[in-house]
């Protein structure tokens, strides 16, 4: 109060212009002045350093996930599928110390105490620490709902394969990152994987979501593959080739359908297979896809391929017999042998007995280089082009100076190599008159237009002289289906080590082709050596062809063309 | 004049605020959206899943013989009818 009334008599005292106003006058400009000087220095000079502290502790850029296509089966059902998981991650500094809270931690991520604790000494000099990879939403719910400071989620996405080890070859495996390690989940994975998008975003100080400043890259979602496989007749052969293999106490097996009018792969299975859900116990072997990445010598399977070169020329006919006594010939030190001695075999004749000596005898008929452009044509010795990683090419030595020796093993399938999925191609040439079909692994839109290899004639004719070792008494009696009429070339191969020739070992093969009247189906069967005693074609891998083709037909609806001859 | 301006400053001012908080509401709807969205997705792929393990063929096959006594038909069993 008392300085209040003594204002007044100051001013009279202190008149306008003394030097004591000046001085507060001035004092005030210069305060200003620094005033307006620090704006200046913060809003200009600083201003890029002070804006990008700011931006550094707000704006973030953040990904916005993209997961990953679905691969579906023909029909649409799922044979791999995306579902989100959580892994929870901890910052050790950030982590409360107390016993209590570790131990409901521990507890709620089925560890004990002891390993959780372990876990954060091991990496407390870190600012992240995975606690659990990849729980299902419904599991690391809990343990976030206990509000445990320093435990956050990361939210990722788990690839899951419904059809488990039945089609785990074909379809393949992605890794921990989802990126494709395996088959088709690799071979298209740029198709699958998706973009993940970017925006940015200003987010406060305990990271929550203040504000969405701008969409800087759009997320891309990964597309859905339909593959060419049907999943039922994918589980049936799967089915039937495991009780063949574990029956005869194979090494293993592989199962190759084609749809003999598109070049569809309808099935393809191998054994060993392994479980893509659960990775702890996988067997090398079972990771590859077999029936596309191996090739082997297919011996007999051959025959009616390099038969259709002969019928195609002047000098043989179906009717055209050939003297294969006394059933073996000498060849350039080697010798080649029939099971016995057929004597006069006719060219159906050859096919129907495997006749080595016969087939022999009609390759050196012919031009020296004739069987291996067939061959060729027909796809071996080229890479089938489905894009699946590690597809083999197989072996086709070229024609340049070859033995008479060489010729012959040719049209009987030794010194030549293919895959199952080559073989099948090969034969839907006899299939669908004449036309080879390039095998496709996913749905075609509109059917293929194949490349005639063989004449129609001929392919008809090779589809006879092959539906009669379907027949009772003949050696693929065993592939007839009641009901239908089928065609089909058993196969019986030594196996090829590095020291040559097994003694004990083979590989049981059937090609076969249904139904001969109008065919639909080309399906190979591959028995890989048979510890059980037989060993033979007919015997192991024929039986699998019956089984499989006939409750193919089956599913695949398609009418019975021998029904009213057995009734 | 001056009083007209004042008032329309005063409005437009208002305006900006009442669009900032329409679009937070906007915002924070568009982001419960989309979470619903994930979620359903979720949802569906595990549907997806559910369904493809009650479908499984062998499934099937197996309660179509157990539960319903029905058997693959014999040859001599199937009848085709031809129009």
């Amino acid at each position: 109060m008392s300085k209040s009334s003594d204002a007044p008599s100051r001013a009279q005292t202190a008149p306008m212009g003394s030097g004591r106003y000046r001085f507060i006058v001035f004092l005030i400009l210069v305060a200003l002045a620094v005033l307006v000087g620090r704006v200046i220095d913060l809003h200009v000079i600083d201003r890029l350093f002070l804006q990008g502290q700011g931006d550094a502790r707000t704006l973030r850029v953040e990904t916005i996930d993209a997961h990953r296509g679905m691969i579906t089966g023909r029909h649409g059902d799922p044979l791999a599928i995306s579902t989100p998981v959580i892994s929870l991650w901890a910052n050790p500094r950030e982590l409360p110390t107390d016993g209590v809270q570790r131990a409901l931690l521990a507890k709620s991520l089925d560890m004990t105490p002891n390993q959780l604790n372990e876990r954060i000494e091991h990496y407390a000099d870190r600012e992240f620490v995975y606690l659990r990879r990849r729980m299902t939403p419904t599991r690391a719910q809990p343990v976030l709902d206990l509000k445990i400071s320093g435990v956050y989620p990361q939210h990722e996405y788990k690839r899951y394969y419904p059809s488990g080890e039945v089609a785990a070859q074909l379809v393949g495996v992605t890794n921990v990152d989802d990126r494709g390690q395996e088959g088709v989940e690799l071979a298209f994975n740029g198709f699958l994987a998706g973009e993940p998008g970017k925006r940015r975003v200003i987010k406060d100080r305990k990271g929550r979501l203040v504000r969405d400043l701008h969409l800087l890259k759009e997320a891309k979602p990964g597309g859905n593959l339909t593959l060419a496989v049907d999943l039922r007749l994918q589980y049936m052969a799967y089915r039937e080739l495991k009780a063949a293999v574990d029956e005869h106490d194979a090494d293993g097996g592989t199962l190759v359908m084609m749809d003999a009018r598109t070049g569809e792969v309808l099935a393809m299975t191998n054994l060993p297979s392994y479980n893509p859900n659960n990775r702890v116990d996988i067997d090398a072997n079972g990771l590859r896809n077999q029936a596309v990445t191996d090739a082997f010598e297919p011996g007999s399977v051959m025959k009616p391929l390099a038969l259709s070169v002969a019928l195609e020329t002047e000098r043989f006919s179906p009717q055209t017999v050939i003297d294969t006594a006394p059933g073996y010939m000498r060849l350039d030190n080697y010798t080649i042998r029939d099971f016995r001695n057929y004597k006069d075999l006719s060219m159906a004749g050859i096919l129907l007995h495997s006749s080595n000596v016969g087939m022999s005898r009609v390759a050196l008929q012919l031009p020296d280089d004739a069987i291996w452009n067939r061959y060729h044509a027909l796809g071996f010795g080229q890479a089938p082009g489905t894009g699946f990683p590690g597809e083999t090419t197989g072996s086709l030595p070229t024609p340049l100076g070859w033995s008479d020796s060489k010729r012959a093993s040719m049209s009987y399938g030794y010194g030549v190599s293919v895959s199952a999925m080559q073989l099948a191609s090969a034969y839907t040439a006899i299939a669908n008159d004449g036309k080879r079909l390039s095998p496709s692994l996913l749905k075609q839109p509109t059917p293929a237009e194949g490349e005639q290899v063989i004449s129609p004639e001929v392919a008809n004719d090779l589809l006879h002289m092959l539906e009669a070792i379907a027949q009772p008494g003949a050696g693929g009696a065993r592939a007839a289906v009641p009901g239908y009429r089928v065609a089909g070339k058993t196969g019986t191969v030594r196996k090829v080590t590095q020291s040559g020739y097994q003694q004990t070992a083979y590989r049981s093969l059937f090609a076969g082709i249904a139904p001969v009247s109008d065919p639909r189906i080309v399906t190979v069967v591959m028995v890989d050596n048979p510890k059980k005693g037989d060993y033979y074609g007919g015997l192991i891998a024929a039986p699998v062809f019956s089984r499989v083709v006939g409750k193919a037909l089956r599913l695949l609806d398609v009418l019975p063309d021998k029904q009213e001859a057995l009734e | 004049m001056v009083l007209v301006l004042m008032v329309l400053v005063l409005a437009s001012a208002l305006a900006v605020i009442t669009s900032a908080h329409l679009t937070r509401v906007q915002y924070a709807r568009l982001q419960q959206l989309e979470r619903s969205k994930d979620q359903l997705q979720t949802e569906w792929g595990q549907l997806l899943l559910e369904e493809s393990t009650w479908s499984a063929p062998s499934r099937i096959e197996r309660l179509a013989s157990e539960r319903l006594d029905m058997h693959v038909p014999e040859l001599n069993e199937i009848r085709v009818i031809r129009r």
